[in-house]
This record gives C-alpha cells, structure tokens and sequence, in this order.
C-alpha cells in the first residue's frame, strides 16, 4: 500500500480542490478571503507533499501515470509556481469583483492539470492533461477588471489555444495510427523501427504545438504579449512560471520519442529559436508596460531553451528543464515585484518605478537581481543556466544558434538595464510613497533572491537532478 | 587535488565585505566607509601572504586549489597563480585599497556604492585566480555588470551613455568569447574547463584560426583595442574618480589577461596566424589613442584616450610572442594600471574642488594646490614614460621585442611615443603652469589623509621605477614557460 503514497501530491491537490470548494459556497463578505486562506494553505500541502515523495517511483492506471523524477521536478516546480502565484494575487486585486474568489479555483484547476501532464506516460492522458490546464486559463485571463484590452487578449487566447489543441490532437491521431498505440514508450520503439518517415515527423511536429503554443515559442506565440498585459498579475505569473517549465518538460518528453537528428524538423526547431530569440529581444526594447516587455522577454527566452532542445542529446533535455525551473524561480521573483509595486492591479509602466530604491530597497534589489538572471549575469541563475543550454547546443555543432544566443543576450541587456534605470537611477515625480510589504512578501523576496543566487553559484544538486529526469525519457 | 587555501581567502575577502556592507544599515556611512577601507586592507595583506608563499624561481601555476563543483560537466573550482597572474592580484589590493580612500568624502548613497564596488572586486580576483574556463568567465563577467550601476548612478558627464555604452561594448565582447570557449571545450573533447588540461591539447590548424580571432576580439574589446575602444574614453570620463581608477586601473587588464591567460596557450597556432593583423591593430590603438589625446581639453578625456594607447602598448607586446614583448606588456599591465589610478585620483580631486577639468579653464594649479597638482604631474610623467617611472622599463621591454619581431612597427610606435610626451607636457603646461584664471577660486591644498592613498601609488611606480626585477624576477619565469607553449 505505501506505494500509494507516491500520489500524495495529487491527493493534496484533490483536498486543496474541496478546501477551496468549501470556502466559495458561503456568500458572506469574507468569501474571498476564505478561498486565499485555503489555496495557500493547500498550496502549502502540494508542496510538502512533492517534498515527501521525493525519490518514490511508481507506475499506476494500467502503466499510464508514472512517478519518477521527471515528474517530481516538475510537480515540485508546478506547486512552487502555484503557491507564488497564489501569493501575488493576494486580494485579487485587478480582477472582476464577482470573480476575487473563484480565480483561485481554476488556478488550482490548472495546475492539476500541469501536474496530471507530469506524470502522463500516454497520449490521451496526457492531452487530457492539456486541456485541463489550459481551459482554466481561458477562463481566468478575460475576468480582468476595468481593462477594456482584456476581452481581446481572452479571445485571442482561446482561438490561437483551441486551434494549437486542435493540430496537435491532429498530430496525435496520425502518431497513433502510425505505431498502432497510445503509450509514449511503446510508441518510442515503434517509431524507432519506422524511422524519420515523413509522416512521422509530420505528425509529431503537429503534436509538439500544443506544448510550443504553452511555450510561447515562435511562431505560437502571438497570444503572449496581449495575455500578460491584460491578465491579472497573479494569474499572468501563473502563465509565465508553471505553465511553462511544464511545456518544457513536456517537449523534452516528446521530442526524445524519436531520433530526430538532421531532419527537416530539427531544422524548423532551430530557425524558430533563432527567430524567437531575435524578435522578443529586439521588440522587447520598445516596450514601455512591464509585464508586455516580460512577454517578449518570455518569447525570448523560449529562444534560448529550445536552442538547448536543438541539440536533442541527453545534455540538451537536462539543460533545458533545469533553465525551465530556474526561469520559473526569476520570472516570479519579476512578476512578484509588479504586483507590489502596482497600485489596486493597475498595470505596471516603467515610469511606475522610479525611484524604487527609496521606496522599497528590498523590491528594488529583488527585481535587479531577477532581471540580471534573465540577462544571463553572473552571480545568479540565468549565467549557468544558458551556459547548461549553449554547451549542449555546441556540442552538436550548432555554433551559429550559440553566437545568436549570445549575441541576443546582450541585446537583451539593454532593455533590462532600462529598466534597472528606472528603479535606481529616476528620481520618483512628486512625494516618494514607500511601498507597503507584508512579512509573507519580504520572505518571498529574499527566498526567491537567494534561490537565484544560490543556484547561480552552486547548480550541482539540481542539475544533476534534471539530468537524472531527463535520463530515461520519454 | 588541494582543497581552498589562500587564494579561495583572497576571492572571498571581498565577498564577505559585502556582506557586512549589507548588513550595515545605511544610516550609518563612516562605518560602511570603515568596513570597506578594512575589506581592502584585507586583501592587500592576503595577496602580501600570496606574495610571500610564492616562489618566482618556479615556472607554472602555484598555490593550487582543485575541488569538484558540477562533475557532471566538468567545471571545478580550480584555482593556482603564476607570475603573470601575481602581479596583477598586486595591483588590484592596491587600487581597490586606495580607491576606497578616494571615496572617503562620498555623501551620496554610500552603502550601495560600496557594495557594487566589492562585487567588482570580487569578480576580478576571481578572474586573476581561476584556472576553469567556467569560473573565469563567470567572474569576467560578474566585474563587467556593476559598472553600470556604479557609472550610471554615482557618475558626471553624459552618465547613462557612457554607462550603457560601456555595459553593451563589454557584454558583446563576452557574447563572442562564450561561443569560443565552449567549442574549445567540445573540440577538446574532454569533458573539462580545467585551463590546464584544455591547453595539452592540440587543437586542428583550422580550428584555431577560425577560433583566434573570436577570442582576441572578444578579450579585445575590455582591452580598448580600436576600433572597439570608443567605450573606454567615454566610460572613464562618466565614471566616479575610483570606478575610474578600477576600471581603467584593473578591468582593463582582464581583456589582455583573458588574450594571455586563454587565447594564446590554447590556441598558439592561431596567435601565430594572426600576430601581424593584431600587431598592426595595436599599433592603431599606441597612434591613434596618442594623437586623439593630444587634441583633447577635459583632462579625463586625456586620460581616457591615453589609457586607450597605453593599452595598445600591452596588446603589441602580446602580439610580439616573443620573451620581451610579452614580459614588457605583463609589466606595462601592471605600471599602466597603478599610473592610470593615480591620474584619475589626481584629477578626481580637481574636479571635486574646481567642479571643472578642462585644462583652458584651469592653470597655474601649481601654485595654489602644489600637492595635489604633483600627484597630477607625477601620473603624467610616468605615462610620458619618463626613466625612473615603473612604465619606463615597461615600454623599453615591448619596443625591444617588437623592434625584433616587426621592425617597422617599432619605429611607428617611437615616433607615438614623442606625441605621448607632447601631449603629457600640454596637460601640464596649460592646466598647472602657466596664467592662472582671474575668475578661478581656489580651495585649500589637499589634505593629509586624500593624500595617502596617492602617495601610495608614486611609491609603488618609484619604487618599481628604480628597482624593476621585484616584478620582472617574478614575470619572466611564467612567460618563459608561456613561449614554450606558443613555440
């Protein structure tokens, strides 16, 4: 029986779920305040329970949902996103007044759904799995308040998200009728022996863009800038950090079904990550909304994580979720610092941060620090990170996207120097008003400051456990 | 394999200095000021117990250090120095230890300033010590971004170009570098950063000159090598008097350092193919740099563009591969960086107490702050390469080796040396000779305690002026075993 006990993290979602269920059935005025209680609470649980099974490993469902260390990493990197992300949106504050409570339902929702893809070891599991997750955005990211642009960017939202389900359902029909079975490892063997078929490839590349849709890669990614503008900070943080070390993780999965190596795919892969790379840098620089530049630098930095992908070797995949886990840990540490500093949900302009070093010395050193990771500066976590990613992509002769990539790392400097500009070096118009930080907020702060530079410096434990997740893929 | 001793200490000192000037509240600036001065002092004493162990009569790296760190890419923390890297732990003790004396009068954001000042200093020991391509880069790196900051913030004259100018022109030198590296490290094939290790290799003939030139340019460009230097003159003339100093004085030195310390022993056929085309760029760098100066009026464009071609005199030893050349640009590594941090020291309190440096608007200085003016003229006689200055012997070294390896250039660069002297005499003869200005109002004299530290800096450069082998004893060794290699 205790090999059940590696479900304890699903269990704890589930009772989170009922927790949360609870408190929105009342309909006094603390509802809301209920429902944040029990999402942080059961946050709390998911994450001690993914701490607890650490290590466990077990197959279950008739061999469909497996437990190993691939999926601990990413459920473990699932619940820290959720729990941030449940933390950011606080009050609910930007989001419709009718709606403070329900969000963190479908936050929940969808990262049960993240979660389920984790594990999902079989192809209709592991699209319902998508799914799950991403109907619960759809959901949340129109429920904006006083944000005319958010009807849009919903929109645009499910009609680019339904049409990527909808080719990589395609995508997975044709791989099916192709290897005649639903199971991802019998699938690797059956696609092994039919070989780089045409066909084949064709319908996994139309599989893999549900998961670059998520990513936000080129050319998937259109939704992204309009998403994290008009969504609100919590859930737009939700978006930037599970949601996308799951989409990595899952393409590491996949892309490792078959060899690949020197098709007309591998191909697409990288001129997509040159051309990401290229255009969410460069548009990224005119930006003046803060979370719109963090879009782009998103699709940017999608760039650079498929450039480690690229190389599919075992090298690639590891470097690949490891960057996926770190840019979890700096893009929340980004998007906490826009919520504080944002006024009643209202978004976030450059000028907003002036004179934040006066402010709020704490946020101001936390976003420095959580730009310079996104750069790729020393001592924090993005240097290592993309040094794991380019290392990988050299090694199979990929010099061309490595010169980019550092080429557009630099560029990418720039902006963000804008906007460490903005925060140390402008003076804030009129009187300075210092920005009001909880205790729970000032620990964040520094627990995702630290966890920057300490994984900056000292990456060994978690390398060498993306490495050893990324070991018996898919 | 040797666990951290002395030199993990060194990188360390730093670091913890920051430490304590983040825990320091910032109400309380004298003692982030103190914390400081004795993080400084710290280093000087550990690189004086550095000094000591050190035994100059033995070539190659000493003091190692090998601990595992990421084994399953093959980065470790491997450190040892030489005596190429020695003399410039040296030089870094000293200008970080008297740029903090610099600063002491500093009322604007102190602990910040002073906690990016140590980061850098951390980051360029760490470049000095390291022995893993991994770790040389991360600490390379780690000393080029707080120069934003430190610039854009505590800084004069078009602050934030010259601060994004610099950051940019750096972090694109890096972007070439990293490629570079890491296809030295799959061409290798051994699964290793160890610098060591990856220099027993003999790497393809093609390989090496495709390869060569990204790293030269990329180390290059820190190194002001034209056209790549317009950076440097605008950085300096933006930055705080002890960014100045460090980063004219030290940074500086990490581009030729990385040429030295990476892209030669690594890649000799390569430095071999291109030693003509980079000899010819470093003599652009020693003409250009001297002509550009002589035209200038702000004393710290003066300085900027005369540091532009003193560097030029470091990367044509280099390109001469030959004992002289490079023993000469490893000594002019070290005299150019105590000159330059005693000439922006010099003009730092100038322009604190004149609020300008355009030498037509000042003159006759001598006369009414004789001290502060003969730090000034000192700094410019040494950089004129006056005998009995440290450069002097310096600048005989490289014209030496050149004069071997490429004759022509050799009298070039003789003939830039008459302008180096014409245009050090112009700063001093219109700015501290001369009429002084009707509407000038002069202060007091420098004080005891600002004197200091640039006291400490003409004593290093006369000391080393009159006694040159307490470097060269320790450079030629470690050069020999370096042209053993590039043979």
């Amino acid at each position: 029986m205790s090999r059940w006990l590696a479900l304890l993290p699903e269990a704890a979602l589930v009772v989170t779920g009922l927790l949360i269920f609870a408190a929105l059935m009342g309909d006094g005025p603390n509802r809301e305040r209920w429902a944040r209680r029990a999402a942080e609470v059961g946050g709390l649980l998911v994450l001690v329970a993914c701490v607890l099974t650490l290590g466990r490993s077990f197959e279950v469902f008739w061999v469909t949902y497996r437990v190993d260390a691939f999926s601990q990493l990413v459920k473990l990197a699932v619940a820290v996103g959720f729990l941030v992300s449940v933390f950011i949106v606080r009050d609910g504050a930007g989001q419709r007044d009718d709606a403070r409570g329900e969000i963190f339902f479908f936050l929940l929702t969808s990262a049960s759904g993240l979660m389920v893809m984790a594990s999902a070891v079989e192809a209709v599991a592991l699209y319902l799995g998508l799914e799950i997750a991403s109907f619960s955005l759809f959901v949340l990211v129109p429920l904006r308040e006083r944000f005319p642009l958010g009807r849009e960017a919903g929109l645009k939202f499910l009609v680019v998200g339904l049409a990527a389900s909808a080719v990589t359902l395609f995508g997975l029909s044709l791989l099916i009728g192709l290897t005649g079975t639903t199971k991802l490892d019998e699938m690797a063997v059956a696609l092994a022996a039919i070989g780089s078929k045409p066909v084949a490839l064709f319908g996994l590349a139309l599989f893999l863009s549900g998961f670059l849709f998520k990513l936000a890669l080129f050319p998937f990614h259109f939704w992204a800038p309009d998403v994290y503008e008009s969504a609100s900070h919590g859930v737009a943080a939700f978006v930037a950090t599970a949601s996308k070390v799951t989409a990595v993780a899952l393409l590491c999965r996949l892309l490792a079904l078959t060899q690949v190596t020197g098709t007309a795919l591998v191909t697409a892969l990288a001129l997509a990550a040159a051309i990401s790379m290229t255009l969410g840098n460069l548009v990224a620089i005119v930006q003046r909304d803060l979370k719109r530049m963090l879009a782009y630098s998103a699709i940017a930095q999608a760039g650079y994580i498929t450039v480690g992908l690229v190389a599919f070797t075992h090298d690639g995949f590891s470097a690949a979720l490891f960057y996926g886990v770190l840019y979890l840990l700096m893009n929340a540490a980004a998007f906490l610092v826009v919520a504080r500093v944002s006024v009643d949900g209202a978004n976030v302009s450059m000028d907003d941060l002036n004179g934040l070093h006066r402010r709020s010395p704490l946020l101001a050193a936390t976003l420095l620090l959580a730009l310079f990771a996104l750069a790729g500066v020393p001592p924090t976590s993005g240097f290592i990170g993309k040094w794991f990613l380019f290392r990988a992509a050299m090694s199979e002769g990929w010099w061309w996207l490595v010169l980019l990539g550092a080429i557009n790392a630099t560029v990418s400097v720039y902006y963000y120097l804008i906007v460490v500009k903005h925060a140390y070096l402008l003076p804030a118009e009129g009187e300075e008003k210092p920005v009001p930080l909880t205790f729970g907020d000032k620990a964040l702060c520094y627990g995702l400051s630290a966890a920057t530079l300490v994984l900056g410096v000292w990456p060994t434990l978690l390398y060498d456990w993306a490495s050893r997740a990324a070991a018996n893929l898919p | 394999m040797n666990g951290p001793g002395l030199l993990t200490l060194l990188v360390l000192c730093p670091a913890v200095g920051l430490a304590v000037i983040l825990a320091i509240p910032g109400r309380f600036p004298k003692a982030i000021k103190v914390a400081s001065a004795l993080t400084g002092l710290a280093t000087l004493l550990v690189t004086g117990l550095i000094y000591a162990k050190f035994d100059p009569a033995a070539a190659g790296k000493q003091l190692l250090e090998q601990v595992p760190w990421i084994p399953a890419v093959g980065i470790e923390w491997h450190n040892g120095v030489d005596g190429i890297s020695l003399p410039l732990l040296v030089l870094t003790a000293i200008v970080f230890f008297t740029g903090v004396l610099v600063m002491w009068e500093l009322k604007e954001r102190v602990k910040e300033y002073f906690a990016f000042m140590t980061l850098l200093v951390t980051g360029v020991f760490g470049v000095f010590v390291s022995l893993d391509l991994f770790f040389f880069l991360f600490y390379y790196e780690l000393a080029v971004l707080p120069m934003y900051l430190l610039i854009a913030v505590w800084g004069s004259t078009r602050k934030e170009y010259g601060a994004m100018k610099l950051t940019l022109y750096l972090l694109a030198g890096t972007a070439l570098v990293v490629p570079a590296a890491l296809a030295v490290y799959w061409a290798a094939g051994l699964n290793t950063f160890d610098l060591v290790r990856l220099g027993t290799v003999h790497y393809g003939h093609t390989f090496q000159i495709v390869v060569y030139p990204f790293l030269f340019v990329g180390f290059g460009i820190l190194a002001g090598m034209w056209p790549l230097h317009t950076w440097s003159p605008v950085g300096h003339v933006a930055a705080p008097t002890a960014v100045s100093m460090l980063h004219a004085g030290v940074l500086m030195k990490l581009g030729a350092y990385g040429i030295l310390r990476v892209a030669m022993p690594l890649l000799p056929e390569g430095a071999h193919y291109w030693m003509l085309a980079t000899a010819i760029l470093a003599t652009v760098n020693i003409v250009y740099g001297a002509f550009v100066a002589l035209s200038q009026t702000d004393l710290k464009f003066v300085i900027g563009f005369s540091s532009v071609s003193h560097m030029g005199i470091v990367l044509l030893g280099l390109s001469t591969m030959s004992q002289d050349g490079i023993n000469g640009a490893v000594f002019q590594m070290f005299s150019h960086g105590i000159m330059t941090a005693l000439f922006f020291a010099a003009v730092g309190y100038i322009y604190d107490r004149y609020h300008t440096r355009d030498m037509t608007r000042l003159g006759g200085l001598s006369k009414y702050v004789p001290v502060a003016s003969a730090f000034f003229i000192v700094a410019a006689l040494c950089g004129a390469g006056v005998p009995g200055f440290a450069s002097f012997w310096a600048e005989l070294l490289v014209f030496l080796g050149t004069l071997k390896t490429f004759p022509v250039l050799a009298w070039i660069v003789v003939l830039a040396l008459v302008v180096t002297m014409a245009y050090s005499m112009r700063a001093i003869v219109v700015g501290f000779f001369g009429a002084p200005h009707e509407e000038l109002h002069h202060p007091a004299d420098i004080s005891l305690f600002l004197s200091l530290p640039r006291a400490i800096l003409v004593a290093v450069l006369l000391v080393l002026g009159f006694y040159p082998r307490l470097m060269l004893d320790i450079i030629d060794p470690a050069t020999r075993a370096l042209i053993g290699v590039l043979k």
